[in-house]
Formats: structure tokens, C-alpha cells, sequence
């Protein structure tokens, strides 16, 4: 085969040299025909192929938006059905649907082809709507009857439901009127620059216009609008200036390792105010410095954190601990206690709960990143300590610790037990017994209330080579 | 007979799903990397009962690599487009199915974990590759915040892929795999850990390059590198 094409290439050579210029004309426009023709097929396919791409984008975002009316739609009757049950039994029922429903709406409702901002306070609606549901059926589901006042909430967020899917009907008209199609979009060029008005983004603005009164809603929910304004509770008398606030920068780092420090803008927009430093090391290029964040009120460190490379792991676990559980002492924060750690390409991250009395008390909790090679802490993170830190009162139980540890499923092999206080997922605490357990080789945290003898959460422990992890 | 190979097939991953339970690290990835003649044990034990299965392997199952195990090895290797060396190496111990271990239960946790450290660092690497490290930690901790707020999608790749939330999605970053030793994938981690630089905050932008209208509508919290935060 290549011997004949090496002739035929000799071949044309030599007719090439023999008619010269001639037979140039033919072969460029046979190549260039060629040429044309095969772009022009390479242009069908690339186009019908983006044709099929574009056809299943859209197929999906009609989905997702169909799948959300027809949520909204359920939500909508649902709270309405809520308002007009006769028992506590049969409202729990309807709550619990909500909740659902509200979930799968606000899924769906993610995965429009409309960027953030633009439906934030809708998808907030949904998220809340769902949360209060959820919420007032651990409470129905117990027997208890709705308040007036909790009647009222339903009510208004059955108003604002029915708003909401009237909204989305009408842009399901256009859709089915063919005067909007998700394909009219201009495909992902549009969603980066938000500042283009379309009929699509109109359309949804107006459905965030819905929420334009929306009022702020409090319940007991991880995401009722009082978890967000919380006021921290662990920060110090004493107010520092910038001065002080260095001095303690040094202090904790050690001023024979500093080669410079530089202050940043201070943050004055958090509940909890900073001043803001930039630690330059000795011995360290630019990649190797350090933010730390220290409180105005207070003068505690905020946040602390150092990327540098490693030298390899040296030291081991315990000394790790060790040795982050002293600067925490050294640096404001006494009595605290390990609890669980990471350990990954050679640093470790320690959390540390605080102890009073015996008790574990895991809202105040401080992280510490440490290197293995050398010891050094790394990391601090305190905002857990910052906000909830306070002297408890714990209070006297008539319940004791066995008639606690009775209670619990007897499949279970206890291994360790004690006392703790817990956060809720609404920023409450509970006094708790705690107990470490094992079934079928799986560990488990068990807490049961102290006072009520209910169980009030239980997490698994997942032991990997890199330490250990609840979920 | 096939029923009867299936039989112990399954006989056997019963077996070696409580040898799994009854260890106490819960996720390792075998550290055989390689079986060759001469080997025993149980990693060739198993080789075996997959070469058995699918038919190129008619001996004993009895955890030893001999004459006849390396013959269908390279039988196997010449079929499936292998060197055919007679080692079964990692690669097609892989095809087997083999050469990683996944007991029941307790690695969906480690591994997800592992999942959401580089769906974090994929993004990081595409919006904040050249920022300072708080600066890249600030993306992951955006990322997070977006997760517990009431006005975003409730999972990690509900957030980030929610169509046009990111730049480093929309455009295909998101899918260069990130190398582990990476400085962005220690941000994702520093992030996952808690370390939030933000103090809260659900978007940022570069204040430089930004096209879009709204974020001058949005209160600017703080500053770090070339981003601004703000919620």
C-alpha cells in the first residue's frame, strides 16, 4: 500500500514539473469543494447537535418548573386543609405533607435557569413555610392543639402560597401560550450577565414581588428569622483597642516569629466585631502567613488561620492535643476538652468543647488546626465559643443517670457515659445524659434528656484512619 | 453448575462482608497493588473467583497464584486490550472489580466526605484560584453558608450547581479534577472544618470585572483579596 502511494505521488510530481501552472486550478478547487462540503456537513451536525442539547435543556427546566407548580399547588391546599382540621392528630398530618411538599418544591424551584438573586425571598418562603410546618407538627404529633397565634402564622403563609401559585400559573400560561419558552433564554450567556432584562427574568421578578411584605417569621425552626439576629453571649467585658488588639496577636503567635503585621479593613458589619490582622512569618515567604480576626469587645481571638507547607508528620496525636489544648489555656480559653479530630495530609483539627462542672458543653466550641510536623497551632475557629459561651446553670434532675441508661434500646452495648449539654437546631441547649454505644460494630452517641428522659438526638460515629466524625 | 458458582460466589461475599464489619478501620483501600506468580492470599483467593465467573479460570480457588491462574490471567489481559504481562497490576485488578475494598456501611460517610471536599475545591479553584488562601477558604465558607440558608437549595450540589450561581460551573471549570495536595482542596477543607473568613455572607464578587447590576444593591460586608463579600 505505501510503496503504490509513494508512486502515485511521483506520479503527479512529475505532472506537476510537466503542465505547470494549468493543472494547479483543478486540484485546489476539487480541495476546495471538498473542503466546503465537509465543513458544511461538520456545521449540520455541530448544529443539530446543539439543536438536541438545546431541545433537552429546556425539556429539564420545563420539568423542574411543572414539578414546581404542582408542588406549590399541593402546599397550597394543604395549609388550607391545616386550617380547618378538627384534631391535633389530623393537623400533624397535613404538616407533616407540607413540610414535604414545600421541600420538593424549593428543590425544583433551585434548579431554574434563574440565577441568585433573583428568587431568593420565593425559595425563602418555600424553606419557611416548610420549617414552621415541620415544626408545629413535633408539637400536634404530641397531642398538643395549635395557638391562635399559630393558627394566624399558617393563615398568612396560606395567603402567601396562594399568591405564589397564582404567579406561577400565569407564567405556566405564557409558557403554554407559546409566548415564553425556557429556550428563548439565550442559553448560559444570559444567566452571566443578570443586568439584561428578559421576559424570563421579569417573569420571575414579579414573583419575588409576591414577597415584597413578606414579615419576619419566628418559630421554633433552624430557619425561623430570629436565628439569624442572635447576639453572642461569650464575649468579654473590656473593649480593646487596635494596639491591644495587636499586642495579643503577638502575644499568641509569638512576637520572635513575626515579621510583620499588617491591618486589615476591620469588620464592622457582623454581630460580632473584629479587627482584622495580616501576620507576616520569619523565615516564610507570602504563601506562608496568617489572618487572625481578634474581637473589638472582648479582645478574644475571632478566627486564626495559617496555610504553610509541612515537613512531614513528627509528633503524634496526643501530643497534638496536648499541645492545642495549652494554647487554648494560654490564650483565654480554660476548661475546655477534646472531643473528636480529623486528621488529614498532616494536619489535625481538634475540636474542643467546653467543661463545667463535668459537664460537656458542645455549643461552646472552640477548632484548632495543628501541624504534625512541629506542633504549631495553625488554625483557631471560636465562633461557637464566642456566641454561646456563658456559666450554666445546671440544673438538679431527679432523674439519675441509670434510670437514664434504662431507657435506652438494650440492643445496644454501652461503653461510655456522662453528662453534656447539647445544642438544638433552633440555638436552645439541653441537659443531657450522654452515652457511648456500640451496635454491630457501629458506635453511637446517644443523648437523653436529663429531666424529661426523652431522647433527644442520637449520632453516629464514623471512625476512618483520619479520625472521627459524627453524623 | 453456574448456579452452583453463584452459590458460592455469594457464599463468599457474605463471608467477606464480616470479615469487613469485624475490622476496626472501617475505609482502607486494599494496599495490594499488584498479584503475581507466586503470590497467595486471599486478595488472589478472589481474583480467582472473578476469573472463575467469567470463565477463564477452571482450577481450584484456593488463594494460590500458580501455573494455571497465570495462564488466564493473560488470557484475561489479551481479551480486555491489557499488556498481557501474567501480573495482574492494579489496572486490571480494577476491571475486576477488585483491588479496593468497600464494606458495608460506614464508608458512604468518609467517601462522600471526600466527594464534597472536591466538588468545594473544583469550584474554589475556578473562581479564587489566584486569591489569597483566606481568600479561597472565603469562596468555600460562600458555599457552605449558601447551604444552611433558607434562600438557597438545601445540598452542597444543589448550591452549586443551581444554574448560574457560578461562573466556574457554568463554564466547565467544575469539571478539571482537582490533585489532592492542592492548596484549594486544603481551603475546601479548612472550609468544610468551619473556618469561615465571611462572618456569614451569600455572595461575593470582583468588584473589577462584575457585569451584573445587582450586587450594587447588596451590602458589602468585608473585603478580602479581589473579592468583595457581602450578603
Amino acid at each position: 500500500m505505501e510503496e503504490n502511494e509513494y508512486k502515485n505521488l511521483n506520479v503527479s510530481s512529475d505532472g506537476l514539473s510537466r503542465k505547470k501552472r494549468m493543472s494547479w486550478a483543478v486540484p485546489i478547487a476539487i480541495v476546495a469543494v471538498l473542503a466546503l462540503a465537509g465543513v458544511s456537513i461538520w456545521g449540520y451536525y455541530q448544529n443539530r447537535q446543539l439543536k438536541d442539547l438545546k431541545i433537552m435543556m429546556e425539556n429539564q427546566y420545563s420539568r423542574a418548573f411543572l414539578d414546581l407548580n404542582e408542588y406549590v399547588d399541593n402546599l397550597q391546599v394543604l395549609l388550607a386543609k391545616s386550617l380547618v382540621t378538627s384534631t391535633p392528630k389530623g393537623t400533624s398530618v397535613m404538616l407533616e405533607e407540607v413540610w414535604r411538599q414545600a421541600n420538593l418544591a424549593q428543590t425544583n424551584m433551585g434548579q431554574l435557569p434563574v440565577a441568585p438573586p433573583i428568587l431568593e425571598k420565593t425559595s425563602n418562603f418555600l424553606t419557611q413555610v416548610g420549617d414552621m410546618a415541620y415544626a408545629y407538627n413535633t408539637k400536634t404529633m404530641n397531642g398538643l392543639p395549635l395557638s391562635d397565634d399559630e393558627y394566624s402564622m399558617l393563615e398568612k403563609m396560606h395567603g402567601y402560597a396562594l399568591s405564589l401559585q397564582k404567579s406561577l400559573h400565569g407564567i405556566e400560561e405564557q409558557i403554554n401560550n407559546g409566548k415564553m419558552s425556557w429556550g428563548a433564554v439565550g442559553g448560559m450567556q444570559q444567566l452571566k450577565s443578570q443586568n439584561k432584562k428578559n421576559i424570563q427574568t421579569t417573569q420571575f421578578d414579579n414573583i419575588e414581588k409576591n414577597f415584597q411584605e413578606y414579615p419576619s417569621m419566628i418559630y421554633d425552626g433552624p430557619y425561623s428569622d430570629h436565628m439569624m439576629k442572635v447576639k453572642p453571649v461569650g464575649l468579654k467585658d473590656k473593649t480593646v483597642s487596635v494596639k491591644e488588639a495587636e499586642q495579643i496577636v503577638r502575644k499568641m503567635i509569638g512576637n520572635d516569629k513575626i515579621k510583620s503585621i499588617k491591618r486589615l479593613e476591620d469588620n464592622k458589619e457582623d454581630s460580632i466585631e473584629t479587627y482584622r490582622f495580616k501576620v507576616y512569618y520569619n523565615n516564610s515567604d507570602d504563601d506562608g502567613s496568617a489572618q487572625v480576626d481578634i474581637t473589638k469587645k472582648g479582645g478574644q481571638i475571632y478566627w486564626m488561620l495559617r496555610n504553610r507547607s509541612l515537613d512531614g508528620v513528627k509528633i503524634s496525636m496526643e501530643d497534638a492535643i496536648k499541645s492545642a489544648k495549652t494554647y487554648l489555656t494560654k490564650n483565654g480559653f480554660g476548661n475546655m476538652t477534646d472531643t473528636y479530630y480529623m486528621k488529614t495530609d498532616g494536619f489535625a483539627t481538634v475540636c474542643f468543647a467546653y467543661e463545667q462542672d463535668g459537664v460537656t458543653v458542645y455549643p461552646d466550641l472552640v477548632k484548632v488546626k495543628v501541624a504534625l510536623d512541629n506542633g504549631e497551632i495553625l488554625g483557631i475557629e471560636a465562633k461557637g465559643y464566642l456566641y454561646n459561651h456563658k456559666k450554666r446553670d445546671i440544673p438538679k434532675t431527679s432523674l439519675t443517670l441509670e434510670q437514664a441508661r434504662s431507657k435506652i434500646n438494650s440492643k445496644l452495648k454501652i461503653e461510655k457515659q456522662g453528662r453534656a449539654i447539647i445544642p438544638t437546631d433552633y440555638k436552645t441547649e439541653i441537659y443531657c445524659y450522654e452515652f457511648q454505644g456500640t451496635l454491630d460494630s457501629q458506635k453511637f452517641l446517644l443523648y437523653i434528656n436529663a429531666e424529661t428522659g426523652v431522647e433527644e438526638d442520637i449520632l453516629l460515629l464514623v471512625s476512618t484512619d483520619e479520625g472521627t466524625l459524627t453524623m | 453448575m453456574k448456579k452452583h458458582l453463584k452459590l458460592v460466589a455469594f457464599c463468599l461475599a457474605v463471608i467477606f462482608s464480616f470479615i469487613a464489619l469485624n475490622q476496626d478501620t472501617q475505609y482502607y483501600t486494599s494496599s495490594v497493588s499488584e498479584l503475581k506468580l507466586g503470590d497467595k492470599g486471599q486478595e488472589v483467593k478472589e481474583m480467582q473467583q472473578e476469573l472463575k465467573n467469567w470463565g477463564y479460570f477452571d482450577g481450584k480457588v484456593n488463594g494460590i497464584f500458580g501455573y494455571d491462574t497465570f495462564k488466564s490471567i493473560l488470557k484475561y489481559q489479551r481479551d480486555y486490550g491489557f499488556r498481557a504481562s501474567g501480573i495482574a497490576d492494579r489496572n486490571t485488578l480494577l476491571s475486576m472489580g477488585l483491588g479496593k475494598y468497600v464494606p458495608a456501611g460506614t464508608v458512604s460517610a468518609a467517601s462522600s466526605n471526600i466527594t464534597n471536599e472536591q466538588l468545594l475545591a473544583r469550584v474554589i479553584n475556578g473562581e479564587a484560584r489566584g486569591e489569597p488562601y483566606e481568600g479561597q477558604v472565603a469562596v468555600g465558607a460562600i458555599i457552605l453558608n449558601r447551604v444552611k440558608n433558607s434562600k438557597f437549595p438545601k445540598t452542597l450540589a444543589g448550591v452549586i450547581y443551581q444554574p448560574g450561581a457560578f461562573t466556574a460551573v457554568s463554564d466547565g471549570q467544575i469539571n478539571v479534577p482537582i490533585d489532592p495536595k492542592s492548596t484549594v482542596v486544603k481551603a475546601a477543607r479548612d472550609a468544610l472544618a468551619g473556618w469561615d473568613p465571611t462572618y456569614g455572607c451569600l455572595y461575593y464578587w470582583n468588584p473589577a470585572t462584575a457585569t451584573s447590576k445587582w450586587i450594587w444593591t447588596r451590602k458589602v460586608k468585608l473585603k478580602i483579596g479581589k473579592h468583595w463579600f457581602g450578603i
